[in-house]
């Protein structure tokens, strides 16, 4: 069957023979029709079911004309045709009928043969209409298609402006980035030409960037170790390497000898490829002077918490030593005066005059100054005087080495003598909680170390120790514990051990005690840094090891291990 | 009768030293020397002592540990520490035990005069018991607003040491405080202060906070004895505001102008340690006087048998004050009796004294000493009714 044709038809006709006589007509052509009587009810009919494809109707009828139930039809149900058949075409004028909706007019008396052939072409009307509409819906389809491609596109096109804006933006983001490193940044290609000359090279170097750029970094006059620089340049670039060069010397802008840090690292293209070479540098003068401001007053606080305590070593003696000579003093004028009565009996003797009251007068003052007192005393005034002296000159003299001036540059010490000094200068830090017991292997050799920082970390473990004792005695309880330092030779390394028999180490912070500012030590009585920055001297400047061994209760012993030979500067 | 002085150190060598440096005082003092801080308790059981000289850092029992057993046992004998020790925080500890403090070393000469003076002090008191009470006195308690200012002023965030030294200058109690620790060499300060501005300035604000607030070197005095006392600050105070003006008028140099200041604010200190440690007697004394028919330090006399002037001029001597200020808090109201007789810091305070008493409506002739006046040549020409 062809596409749009008709299969079911409702003929309406009040004159029942008739609607019969059509309906049996379309039957019999192979149409499934239906029939209506009163046109009120045909409209009931397509209410109900509309799946109808024409209409055959009467024109006049009761309740509704043929015409109106057309319009009403057309109005309605747009996919059914209708023919109206009448008698009365007088009545009714064909263009009415048209107007109405219907497809055709058949006139009565019926000719079937004419209505078989007005269905037949109304079918042929169909096919076409259902044809025609089939291809517009396409045409609308591939049109809607388009519109939305195009759509798309314009979509695609929008996207890809605001990409190329983002790109222009994250470039100039990351141009304005590059641009607030605060580090000197040069990039070089790989034949060595100057691509890239920052602001911070532009300030460090004072050489501007259109100056430097474009221009060969060999002949570029930046005023650094260039034949270092080269080298390393040359290096990093047939190695594909990155460099790290540490304080590189060169002029500052006010002609003052500064230092750099470098980085030379070769710019990945892909990974075979290196469009050239970065160089990353830092004006590090102000900070190694810092650096060496900030260990200068480490080292003065830690005398600083020594003065105290060296201040009252001193001050003992020099109490004994003053008491003494005043007292020497006046035992001289004692002495004296007895001495101008002997010269006057001496006088007399030898003149042979009588020695007149002389001699009681000599008894007399003999009693008055306590002759034999000051003559027993005497001696122990000076011998103690000079004891004290001896006494003061050792402080001072441990003092004087202890602290080392002037030396930030490895040498060869005597670790005896030293831990010796170091000893005196904290004695009163001990003195009244602990007696100190040294066990040197004599046979030493001198160490190669940083003398005032390896005096720094033996300070640091006597003040531990004593305060572990204190710790476990009470400091005002009179008993005193005991700190063991010794040293040894083991291969290439020194041994010390300085052990004492204080409260010990908690389990709970043994993996923290050589923590920056771990302390277990109430705030004020120390930095908490004593035993991290120990650390960081034995093992990072001198490549030793520092461990320590702990019995809760019964006290600790520190180890440390030195290479005696010179090792590497960190 | 010699007077006894006990030495304590832990260094056998440093007490040999004292020991022969001091043998030519053997004449006057009886001196014995310890080890260490149990040792000279058993010594103190056995004897009683003027003086304990004490060092600080001794193994076992240090010298806050044993000046406090002195004073608790021995209230009548002058607690001195000789140290070397510069540690703040046991000399704070040892701010409420110690008469004085000297550093080591110290020289023969300042150790003979601290001794001396300190043991010559005993014999402006005759009673025991007076002794026992006033040697005991480690702060004065001040006048409630003005310790309450101070404590605020230290707590505030934005301390000023001018402020500080301003409220603390309004007050006996807290001057003669502050006075004992810059005079002794507590600090190891340099020199000694006589003006409380110089003093505080010398502390520092670290210490003075530490003092006030976790010391509490000052107190203050509750309400019953205020009531009896209540013009004695002002008395005070006009009588340092007339001493600075007659010292300025007389030309008498910075020092001694701030010193005649401080000597007028403290002259009548006695009065507040008598109403603070033996209110009852202050009592009897006060009705003594209000009876009439004599001068209060007559009164004195009669219950106590000494003054409030010599009881003043007793504490603030152990506590170091210097010579001068003793004497002129000491004979305030007869400078004839001391020994001096030239124009000094004795005779502003006597002026000043007198003076403002006679602002009150007193007659102030009756309490100028004419025979010492006469003396220094100055008795001519006074008119104490209008001051200057």
């Amino acid at each position: 069957m062809t596409k749009g044709g008709i299969k079911k038809v409702l003929v309406v006709d009040d004159e029942e023979p008739m609607c019969n006589m059509v309906m049996s007509f379309l039957a019999m052509n192979g149409f499934w029709c239906q029939g209506a009587t009163d046109p009120i009810k045909a409209l009931e009919i397509l209410k109900d079911d509309n799946d109808f494809d024409l209409v055959i109707s009467d024109i006049r009828m009761n309740g509704m004309d043929g015409i109106d139930l057309t319009r009403n039809i057309f109005n309605n149900y747009p996919a059914i045709d209708t023919i109206v058949m009448s008698a009365f075409t007088g009545d009714y004028a064909y263009s009415d009928i048209i107007e109405a909706g219907a497809v055709d007019f058949i006139g009565k008396p019926l000719s079937l043969s004419e209505l078989g052939a007005k269905i037949a072409r109304v079918n042929r009307e169909r096919t076409v209409r259902a044809e025609l509409r089939e291809a517009n819906e396409a045409i609308q389809c591939s049109l809607a298609e388009m519109e939305k491609a195009n759509e798309q596109l314009l979509h695609e096109i929008e996207e890809r402006k605001k990409a190329e804006k983002e790109l222009y933006s994250a470039h100039r983001e990351i141009e304005s980035l590059v641009c607030s490193i605060p580090l000197i940044m040069i990039e070089v290609s790989n034949d060595g030409i100057i691509k890239r000359w920052n602001a911070v090279a532009e300030k460090v170097f004072r050489i501007d960037s259109f100056e430097a750029l474009g221009m060969e970094i060999s002949k570029c006059p930046i005023p650094w170790d260039g034949d270092k620089i080269n080298q390393s340049l040359s290096t990093c670039s047939s190695e594909c390497i990155a460099l790290t060069l540490k304080a590189v010397r060169f002029k500052r802008t006010n002609g003052e000898d500064g230092l750099l840090d470098l980085t030379i690292s070769p710019i990945r293209e892909d990974f075979f490829q290196f469009s050239g070479l970065i160089i990353l540098g830092a004006d590090i003068t102000e900070y190694v002077l810092l650096e060496r401001q900030l260990s200068q007053s480490q080292k003065l606080e830690s005398i600083g918490q020594l003065a105290a305590g060296i201040a009252h070593e001193i001050n003992t003696p020099t109490q004994y030593v003053g008491d003494n000579t005043r007292f020497l003093d006046e035992a001289f004028g004692s002495l004296e005066k007895i001495h101008l009565l002997y010269d006057q009996l001496l006088d007399r003797l030898r003149a042979d005059s009588p020695t007149g009251g002389l001699v009681e007068s000599i008894e007399a003052t003999l009693n008055e100054i306590d002759l034999d007192y000051i003559r027993k005393d005497i001696p122990n005034a000076i011998k103690q005087s000079l004891e004290g002296i001896d006494r003061i000159s050792s402080i001072v003299r441990s003092m004087k080495e202890f602290s080392h001036p002037g030396t930030d540059e490895k040498t060869g010490v005597d670790i005896n003598k030293a831990i010796e000094n170091t000893i005196t200068v904290a004695r009163n830090e001990w003195k009244y909680v602990a007696d100190v017991m040294t066990d040197f292997d004599s046979s030493l050799p001198p160490v190669h170390c940083l003398p005032s920082e390896f005096n720094q970390v033996i300070l640091n473990m006597i003040i531990n120790s004593a305060h572990a004792i204190a710790e476990k005695f009470g400091e005002r309880s009179g008993r005193k514990g005991t700190i063991n330092i010794g040293t040894r030779m083991a291969g290439d390394f020194v041994k010390i051990r300085i052990s004492d028999n204080g409260n010990g180490i908690g389990e709970d912070i043994r993996s923290k005690i050589f923590d920056p500012f771990f302390t277990t030590k109430d705030v004020g009585k120390g930095t908490g840094q004593g035993l991290a920055i120990s650390h960081s001297v034995i093992v990072k400047k001198h490549g030793g090891t520092i461990n320590f061994e702990s019995k809760p209760g019964e006290g600790t012993t520190f180890i440390i291990t030195l290479p005696i030979g010179s090792v590497r500067a960190r | 009768m010699k007077n006894r002085i006990l030495f304590v150190d832990d260094e056998r060598k440093v007490l040999d030293g004292l020991q022969r440096m001091l043998r030519s005082m053997r004449s006057e003092w009886d001196m014995e020397f310890a080890e260490n801080g149990q040792e000279a308790l058993e010594i103190l059981k056995g004897k009683a002592f003027d003086m304990v000289v004490t060092d600080m850092r001794m193994p076992g029992m240090d010298g806050c540990q044993l000046l406090g057993r002195v004073k608790e046992l021995h209230p009548q004998t002058v607690r001195i520490i000789l140290s070397g020790y510069s540690d703040k925080e046991l000399i704070l500890n040892s701010v409420g035990l110690t008469h004085q403090f000297l550093s080591k070393p110290c020289d023969g000469e300042t150790l003979k005069t601290t001794i001396a003076r300190a043991c010559a002090m005993r014999e402006l008191l005759a009673d025991e018991s007076l002794i026992n009470v006033i040697s005991k006195i480690d702060s004065l308690p001040s006048l409630p607003s003005l310790y309450k200012e101070v404590v605020e002023e230290v707590n505030s965030p934005d301390t000023s040491l001018v402020r500080v030294s301003e409220i603390i200058s309004r007050d006996v109690g807290m001057s003669a405080k502050l006075l004992q620790l810059v005079n002794s060499a507590f600090f190891g300060l340099p020199t000694r202060a006589s003006s409380i501005m110089r003093a505080v300035n010398l502390l520092g604000l670290e210490i003075i906070k530490t003092l006030i607030l976790s010391l509490k070197i000052f107190s203050q005095f509750d309400e019953a004895g205020m009531k009896s006392l209540s013009n004695l600050w002002d008395h005070s105070m006009s009588t340092a505001m007339i001493a600075r003006s007659i010292a300025t008028q007389r030309d008498l140099g910075q020092n001694q102008i701030d010193e005649a200041f401080m000597a007028g604010l403290l002259h009548d200190i006695g009065k507040l340690i008598l109403m603070d440690k033996l209110p009852e007697k202050s009592m009897e004394i006060v009705d003594l006087f209000d009876s009439g028919g004599c001068q209060l330090w007559e009164a004195e006399q009669q219950v106590l048998g000494t003054t409030h002037a010599q009881v003043g001029a007793y504490l603030m001597g152990l506590w170091g004050l210097s010579e001068s200020m003793v004497e002129s808090i000491a004979f305030h109201h007869c400078p004839s009796m001391c020994s001096k007789d030239s124009f000094g810091t004795l005779s502003v305070v006597h002026l000043a004294n007198a003076a403002q008493h006679g602002e009150n409506g007193e007659q102030s002739m009756d309490r100028l000493d004419i025979g010492y006046l006469e003396k220094l040549g100055i008795a001519d020409g006074l008119n104490l009714n209008s001051t200057p």
